[in-house]
């Protein structure tokens, strides 16, 4: 009696392990291209690189020099003036890469540029962006003022600031605070700095320094605990603190336009170790293509140490 | 509303002109006459009458407009248990009341049938309505152990997206627009290990209802399903133990009599995660978990007549803990604390309950230096719930057995969500509201071979508007007609509103937990409309199929924004849903074994910003074929088989190298590669199937009885594919070879 239903499953087993798999996780390739172009407005020289994608059995084969797309034509539209890019090879190694820039456009603030590559096959990538309001950029506000001094403060070091005429909402920032200072080299003064962070995380005893990343508030406070912490970290376990003297802090405020930040905030796609993401979303504003064109400024704020609170940590003042 | 009112008083009177007459009523409580436990929806039927009533959650039954004067002959069945009969005098004007013992049937002589079934069922509105007992899940085999969430994707109309998740969608609907009771309180985060297993201990549970859609107006708060779960009361009569173990996880068990009451307890922890490594591709899943049950009832005439107080909570918590110190950590609980009081006035078929209840769902994955060093799109994240529940309602039972219910609701919700942003501060969104709800529900009974079902909800107050209030009315109508003997049509239709939503991440096949939070204000609550049409037939004694379609139908669904880049960008966005398909299910039922196939033919689909598309669990062919053997002297056997067909996934097109910058000043870039993908979730996946075995045994030894119980999972290990990572190509498979092997004693 119990043999028949045995016998069934046994047999629909040996069927069902014979079934092929129609099972294909690509798709048709097709060729599509990439432009990465930041302008920064602190300069006249801007460039942009033009890549192609490439198949899924290529992965592992792949770098990024046979990628690159040469002999395209690409220009820059800025108040009604054109601008070329031309064509260059870096030359290193392994790392060569071509790329097209030109040395002649320092764009305002608030001010729209428009982007066009024409690829050797004829192919047109098309992008607009406007630059930051940041000309006005002030590192004070009706109510509040910047910290123009290091000292020992409870609260911190607080920075503020305002475009003034008002930001877009969609403007970000990515700050970063630098202590410049000198080291006696054998004989030698050296200029060094060091990276401050907002912060530092503890675990299992280890300090890990929380360096800010973009943001779209306009305050920031970075903390007198990772404050005093980078200070002791200049010397590190060099006994001869005297070697080091320090001259000042310098406050950076990048300023990105709403492009560039939409596509920064695109690039952290990391996830835990567990959750399993498939299908992960990405943002272009290059017409006909992927990639970006944006742009950035970068204003800064200088700040001075408080004698005391150098000497506080063994070093010399600039 | 009016309308509605009216209806219900005409059915009043109507139903009062059937009183008067020479008539008398029977009421009574059928349990477990080992355990004191109520046995749910069993058969009571009047032989000489042909007439007779289901027992209900409670076990209690009715029934009304019995000729008086005169003894009848009464049988009381119970699947598993042997059949009783009572000599019952039914006088005029009086419920008649009995309480009724039945005693479980030796395992050896099979299953005993309820009787007077088609007398009894002919006007049962249950349309896409499942009842599992633990009994039955026993039987099935287990990936490690008995799961009761695990077990619904045997069901048709059920998917998964692979062995991996207990998480479960019915019906094209999202797996948050599913509604889980524990004694009839929300549990809002059912699952223990990233969703491997279900949170609730089986060997607390007394039976659950599965609703796949189409449920009454008592109940409401999601789109697409309904799990409620019951647990036992504990044993009346003696003290009882019993503890068993795993490979996962070890459990125990006491129960017995407190004056005028009874009590059980149960506990269950994890102490090896070795086993899990199968379920997610040999990656250690360094996951501790634990929970707890009880439930406390009391019920003396002394104190107040045919009153029950019940006292119940359960507490989960699950720890992720990570050696690797660049790897975050995760933690995340459920409470529940519940009370109610259960009376059926004296003399009068009327009955009533009020429940007060709290349940708390606390998440949080706990910062690290992975995530101090924002190498994580993962920020720190805490999402704290808490969930207020005050209601009562009341039944009446006319001489015609016609039900008239009426009930209201309180249910206050908090949900909070703190999020770390960009420089490490920490910001709450906080949303606090109450849902009032009121329902009333009439139940036709009386018309030959017609039931009939029909309510509404009205919502009062929502979560997300607090003041002034906005009616929202959900009408609902079930029906069934027996059309001939042995067959029976069923159909139901209602509309249903959700107003609590997760922030889950559709392309996520794995998640740790999901964040619940009152829908925003920028957006509808989303809101869904389901018909359903089904046919029961009754072949033979022993076979019997059920066909069942459905249209489903949801507006403002919130989807996760995957375009969110700055912070006045909303997280959610309104999308649509549509699902219908049509299940198959059929069952032959014999004393010493059973068979049961499945098939369902479903579509759904989601609509974003013009874009349909299939979600990734839309899998458009089911089949679950069951055998399960009684082999004597105490050993059992089942086979499942299940098969669906492939799930949709988005085809990889090609890779392109993208731009990454760590100064911008400096013009330090570098390039990492990216996929580009073909248009989403347009392919599909090899179809998935899998053989399961099963072999248990009871012994009964002289101090205490054994349970036995051995598994195989995937006994042809089949290389059913769950996902390819992206980057690599790399194959990622479900659940392989798998036995395990499970032991309980049971004092």
């Amino acid at each position: 009696m119990m043999k028949r239903p045995l016998i069934f499953i046994l047999l629909l087993s040996v069927a069902i392990c014979s079934c092929e798999e129609d099972f294909n996780p690509t798709a048709e390739f097709k060729q599509q291209y990439a432009l990465f172009c930041i302008i920064n407005g602190d300069t006249t020289y801007q460039f942009a690189v033009l890549a192609k994608s490439y198949s899924p059995e290529n992965y592992e084969s792949t770098k990024q020099k046979d990628l690159i797309v040469k002999g395209a034509d690409i220009f820059l539209t800025y108040e009604n003036k054109i601008f070329t890019l031309k064509e260059r090879e870096y030359a290193g190694g392994e790392d060569s890469l071509s790329y097209y820039y030109t040395d002649t456009l320092k764009p305002a603030a608030d001010k729209i540029l428009n982007m066009k590559a024409i690829l050797p096959d004829g192919k047109i990538l098309q992008a607009a962006t406007k630059t930051p309001k940041s000309t006005s950029l002030s590192f004070n506000t009706r109510t509040d003022i910047s910290d123009t001094f290091i000292e020992e403060k409870p609260d911190g070091i607080f920075l503020i600031w305002q475009i003034i005429g008002g930001a877009n909402e969609k403007t970000a920032y990515i700050p970063s605070l630098k202590i410049i200072y000198f080291k006696d080299e054998d004989g030698k003064s050296v200029q060094h700095e060091k990276n401050v962070p907002i912060s530092y995380g503890v675990k299992d005893g280890i300090f890990v320094p929380n360096y800010p990343v973009l943001i779209h508030r306009t305050e920031l406070v970075f903390s007198m605990d990772a404050v005093n912490r980078a200070m002791e970290e200049i010397a590190g376990g060099d006994p001869e603190k005297k070697k080091y003297s320090i001259s000042h802090a310098v406050f950076s405020l990048m300023v990105l336009d709403e492009n560039l930040t939409a596509y920064y905030m695109s690039l952290q796609s990391n996830l835990d170790g567990f959750t399993v993401i498939l299908d992960e979303p990405e943002f272009t504003n290059i017409d006909g293509g992927l990639g970006v064109f944006g742009s950035f400024f970068k204003r800064t704020h200088r700040m001075s140490f408080d004698p005391k609170y150098v000497e506080k940590f063994g070093y010399k003042v600039y | 509303m009016f309308r509605v009112i009216y209806i219900f008083c005409f059915l009043l009177i109507l139903n009062s002109m059937s009183l008067g007459q020479r008539t008398g009523a029977l009421r009574g409580l059928v349990t477990d006459s080992t355990s004191g436990e109520a046995l749910a929806f069993g058969n009571v039927f009047i032989d000489e009458l042909k007439i007779g009533a289901s027992t209900d959650a409670r076990g209690y039954f009715y029934i009304p407009s019995i000729l008086a004067n005169k003894t009848y002959r009464v049988i009381i069945s119970y699947i598993g248990y042997e059949t009783r009969q009572r000599e019952v005098f039914i006088l005029q004007n009086v419920i008649t009341h009995i309480n009724v013992k039945l005693m479980p049937a030796a395992i050896d002589i099979g299953v005993v049938e309820k009787i007077g079934e088609k007398y009894i069922e002919k006007a049962a509105t249950d349309i896409s309505l499942e009842r599992i007992f633990v009994k039955d899940l026993e039987m099935l085999p287990k990936s490690v152990e008995t799961d009761l969430f695990r077990s619904l994707q045997h069901l048709p109309g059920v998917q998964t997206v692979g062995d991996v998740s207990a998480r479960f969608f019915v019906r094209g609907g999202s797996s948050n627009q599913n509604l889980v009771l524990l004694n009839d309180v929300p549990v809002y985060s059912p699952f223990h290990a990233l969703g491997l297993f279900g949170s609730v201990d089986p060997d607390m549970v007394n039976f659950s209802e599965f609703y796949k859609g189409g449920f009454t107006a008592e109940h409401g708060g999601r789109l697409s399903s309904l799990m409620r779960i019951v647990t036992k009361d504990g044993n009346k009569n003696k003290f009882g133990a019993s503890a068993s173990g795993s490979f996962l996880t070890a459990k125990a068990l006491i129960e017995g009599p407190i004056p005028d009451g009874s009590f059980i307890l149960t506990g269950r922890k994890s102490h090896s995660n070795a086993i899990l490594k199968k379920f997610l591709n040999e990656k250690d899943v360094p996951v501790d978990f634990y929970d707890l049950s009880f439930k406390v009832n009391y019920s003396n005439p002394d104190v107040l007549e045919n009153a029950k107080f019940t006292l119940h909570g359960f507490a989960s918590r699950d720890f992720l803990d990570n050696s690797d110190v660049l790897t975050e950590d995760f933690r995340w609980t459920n409470g529940i604390l519940g009370f109610k009081y259960f009376q059926w006035v004296t003399d009068s078929p009327i009955f009533f309950e009020f429940s007060v209840s709290i349940s708390n769902f606390d998440g949080e994955a706990i910062p690290n230096l992975r995530m101090i060093l924002r190498k994580s799109r993962k920020k720190s994240i805490r999402n704290i719930l808490d969930d207020f529940n005050f209601g009562g309602d009341v039944t009446y039972i006319f001489d015609t057995q016609d039900e008239i219910g009426v009930g209201m609701k309180i249910n206050k919700v908090k949900t909070v969500l703190s999020l770390e942003n960009d420089q490490g501060a920490v910001s709450e969104i906080e949303a606090e509201g109450a849902n009032t709800v009121i329902y009333a529900k009439y139940k036709i009974l009386h018309i030959k071979d017609f039931g009939l079902d029909f309510g509404t909800r009205v919502n009062l107050t929502r979560f997300a508007i607090t003041t002034g209030g906005e009616f929202y009315f959900e009408p609902r109508v079930n029906l069934s007609y027996q059309l001939l003997d042995g067959i029976k049509i069923k159909a139901a239709a209602g509309r249903y509103q959700q107003e609590l939503t997760t922030i889950s991440d559709e392309n996520e096949v794995i998640s740790i937990f999901e964040p619940w939070i009152i829908t925003p204000r920028y957006l509808v609550p989303s809101s869904a409309v389901h018909y359903i049409f089904g046919l029961e037939t009754e072949l033979n004694r022993y076979l019997s199929a059920n066909i069942e379609g459905y249209y489903k139908k949801i507006k403002n669904l919130p989807l996760l924004n995957e375009n969110k880049y700055f912070p006045a960008d909303p997280d959610l966005i309104a999308g649509k849903g549509e699902a219908y398909g049509v299940e198959v299910l059929s069952k032959y039922e014999k004393s010493f074994f059973n068979v049961s196939g499945s098939y369902s033919l479903s579509w759904s689909f989601k609509e974003i910003d013009g874009l349909r598309y299939r979600p990734r669990y839309d899998s458009r062919h089911s089949v679950n074929l069951s055998l399960e053997i009684n082999l004597g002297k105490g050993w059992r056997a089942s086979a499942v088989w299940q098969y669906n067909s492939g799930l949709p996934f988005t085809q990889l097109i090609g890779y392109y190298n993208r731009m990454y910058f760590d100064d911008l000043e400096s013009r330090n870039y570098y390039f990492i590669p990216h996929s580009i993908l073909a248009e989403r979730n347009a392919a599909l996946l090899p179809d998935y199937h899998r053989l399961d075995l099963n072999l248990s045994a009871k012994f009964n030894l002289s101090f205490a009885a054994m349970y036995l119980d051995f598994s195989i999972i995937n006994v042809y290990n089949r290389k059913n594919l769950f996902y390819f990572e992206r980057e690599t190509g790399k194959r990622v498979n479900m659940l392989p070879f798998l036995p395990s092997a499970a032991i309980k004693i049971e004092l």
